[in-house]
């Protein structure tokens, strides 16, 4: 048989209209499992705007997604901005309106929102508002601190000696499928970096920059950026375990938890040496900044701060403006230090999404490969404006055969809650041929014409 | 229900709106998360990436705006599954190469190939879906988003028993015009 291929294997070629098909074709959840996620979806929900109202003194009444965080963030905008240190903030943060469309959400939200505790005539009587601290100074210090330790743990930026190795093999007992393809040798390098020589001094790295309540042991707390265990990165001891042996466990059982540390782990102790995964480092590097912090939403003890990073995986390809990242900072017992991160704008992931779904709206250009992939590699960003939320795109696009087909000018709405082309010029450079279509559009004809 | 008659419906009634949507898309937004993750990933660890995805849209994205929901689903589902996977990478219980921690798909590098995947999955399921109810489903759940029987029976309302019963018959049916198109199973 040629070109044999696995059936689970062709959803990776799935496109987003081929999984739309998929998904209304078949139940993925009972409705009690539906209604159990809704139920924590709305609680999360829930949540978030009682920690608003709490921090602002502001009652938003309108439950409408996006709106109510403009409201909420235009009212607290115009309390700091008639206190009259917030005029940059203002800038930075809010006071732009890229288009109609844009300007026309912000003016909905701004009549949803009633100021309860503080009006800004109230407001205006407050004595000028002074920064007590140096506050870009910190958040540039903590920023840099943290995505530091996030490279060491998350993308194997620590030196190591690559001919100091000890090795150890893993098998499922369970499974042997996965045995035979995952399980096997687990060969870590010595680490021979200054700053560590445990796993311990790893975490501490981490926790030098987080909130008391945010600091993270090896299986407890969740770091900051991925919500997930260090115990994904982090192992710990594993010195009961003869190098070059053969470890058997069951992942339908009990396992040690040095077990786990041996199978997926980044960073291991060993006889009081620290050791890190040999893996291929080729493809990750450190992560950096692209931009300096921009500090906003100052309070006695937090203030928040934006800064757009690269992120430390090579194979996004060429960024030159990478991704927002949103830091809560708050003073913890005296010091400053991070409770929350989030991502904001992705500026060329979001760029790429706005003009596939523009593209795909239009039917001149059902030939177009629109794939998120292309898109990026194809498109340059070459220019971004923070404050706007606007990124000017250009690039070649090419059809489903591969041929260059159009060329294409935007100018691109990427921040988060905002994707869309805001206006576009494209010229053809081949002959539309109206029957080329992609998988996608062919999948919406059928579905369209069997509704 | 289409998409601007949800936006409607968030405007007069955003409960009944935000319902709505996540009746609409969360199968979109799992199969999203299931793609990006090459259907290794356990149910519950996707159904935590629906909840995130969800709440992100409720609290983040502008219904009131022309802006397309589903293209928003979209990204946000890949984005979280993305950050999942950067956190397995490391582990390779889902064998995630070391090139694949976090990036997107690389489909676009060879178009033929992906051309050519692309038509063999329609095909597949178009064959599929010749199949009586609920054996697409059970196929589906099981081959594409790796589900276990007692999952699917949750979903069809079956016995785990009945469900791997109704699967053996259906593959039997399904296999050689699979064959045919080069597919195993």
């Amino acid at each position: 048989m040629k070109n044999e291929k696995k059936l689970s294997e062709l959803i990776g070629s799935a496109d987003n209209e081929t999984l739309r098909k998929i998904a209304d074709s078949h139940p993925m959840l009972s409705e009690k499992r539906k209604d159990e996620l809704y139920e924590r979806i709305s609680a999360r929900t829930k949540q978030s705007e009682e920690y608003a109202e709490s921090v602002s003194g502001v009652e938003v009444r309108s439950s409408r997604g996006a709106s109510r965080f403009v409201g909420f963030a235009a009212a607290l905008a115009l309390i700091i901005g008639t206190l009259g240190g917030g005029g940059l903030l203002l800038k930075q943060r809010m006071g732009v309106t890229p288009s109609a469309e844009i300007e026309d959400s912000v003016d909905e939200a701004d009549e949803e929102v009633i100021i309860e505790e503080t009006t800004a005539e109230e407001a205006a009587e407050e004595p000028e508002y002074v920064p007590d601290y140096d506050y870009d100074s910190i958040a540039r210090d903590l920023t840099e601190r943290f995505i530091k330790a996030e490279s060491v743990i998350q993308c194997y930026q620590a030196e190591t000696d690559p001919n100091d190795t000890i090795t150890f093999y893993v098998w499922d007992d369970g499974d042997e499928e996965w045995s035979q393809n995952y399980g096997g040798e687990r060969r870590f390098r010595k680490v021979t970096d200054e700053r560590f020589s445990s796993c311990y001094d790893i975490l501490a790295y981490y926790n030098e920059t987080v909130a008391e309540s945010k600091k993270v042991g090896i299986r407890s707390g969740k770091e900051l950026n991925t919500q997930c265990s260090m115990s994904s990165w982090i192992g710990g001891d594993v010195s009961q375990y003869e190098p070059g042996s053969t470890v058997h466990f069951n992942r339908n059982e009990n396992y040690p938890d040095s077990v786990g540390a041996l199978i997926r782990a980044v960073y291991i102790d060993y006889n009081g040496e620290l050791y890190m995964r040999d893996f291929n480092t080729d493809e990750y590097m450190e992560e950096q900044f692209s931009s300096d912090p921009v500090c906003y939403d100052f309070t006695d003890n937090s203030f928040m701060v934006s800064r757009y990073m690269i992120p430390g995986y090579t194979s996004y390809g060429v960024m030159k403006y990478g991704e927002e990242k949103i830091y809560t900072i708050i003073l913890d017992n005296g010091e400053w230090k991070l409770a929350s991160m989030e991502t904001g704008a992705q500026v060329e992931y979001n760029a790429a999404i706005g003009v596939q779904s523009y593209l795909e709206s239009r039917e001149e250009y059902n030939d177009i490969n629109i794939d998120a992939s292309p898109l990026m590699r194809n498109m340059e960003v070459t220019s971004y404006d923070s404050e706007k939320g606007l990124a000017d795109v250009h690039g070649i696009l090419q059809d489903v055969n591969g041929t260059d087909a159009i060329e294409i000018t935007a100018t691109c709405l990427v921040s988060r809650g905002h994707l869309g082309v805001c206006s576009a010029e494209i010229t053809r450079l081949n002959v539309y041929d109206g029957t080329l279509k992609r998988q996608s559009v062919i999948y919406k004809e059928t579905r369209e014409a069997n509704e | 229900m289409k998409e601007k008659e949800i936006k409607q419906l968030i405007r007069s009634s955003p409960d009944d709106g935000y319902r709505q949507l996540f009746e609409q898309y969360h199968a979109y937004a799992l199969a999203v998360i299931y793609r990006t993750l090459s259907g290794k990933v356990s149910s519950k660890e996707a159904e935590d990436c629906v909840v995130d995805v969800f709440a992100d849209v409720i609290m983040h994205c502008d219904t009131s705006s022309d802006g397309n929901i589903q293209a928003y689903i979209g990204a946000a589902a890949r984005n979280r599954a993305i950050t999942l996977k950067r956190a397995k990478a490391a582990s390779e219980w889902y064998t995630v190469p070391e090139e694949a921690a976090g990036d997107v798909p690389d489909c676009g590098t060879d178009v033929e190939k992906a051309a050519e995947n692309s038509e063999t999955l329609r095909l597949v399921l178009a064959k599929i879906d010749e199949l009586d109810e609920p054996d697409p489903t059970i196929i589906i759940q099981k081959y594409f988003f790796g589900r276990s029987s007692a999952e699917i029976a949750d979903i069809v309302g079956m016995s785990p028993a009945a469900v791997r019963v109704r699967l053996s018959r259906a593959l039997k049916r399904l296999r050689t015009v699979l064959e045919e198109l080069g597919v195993t199973l």
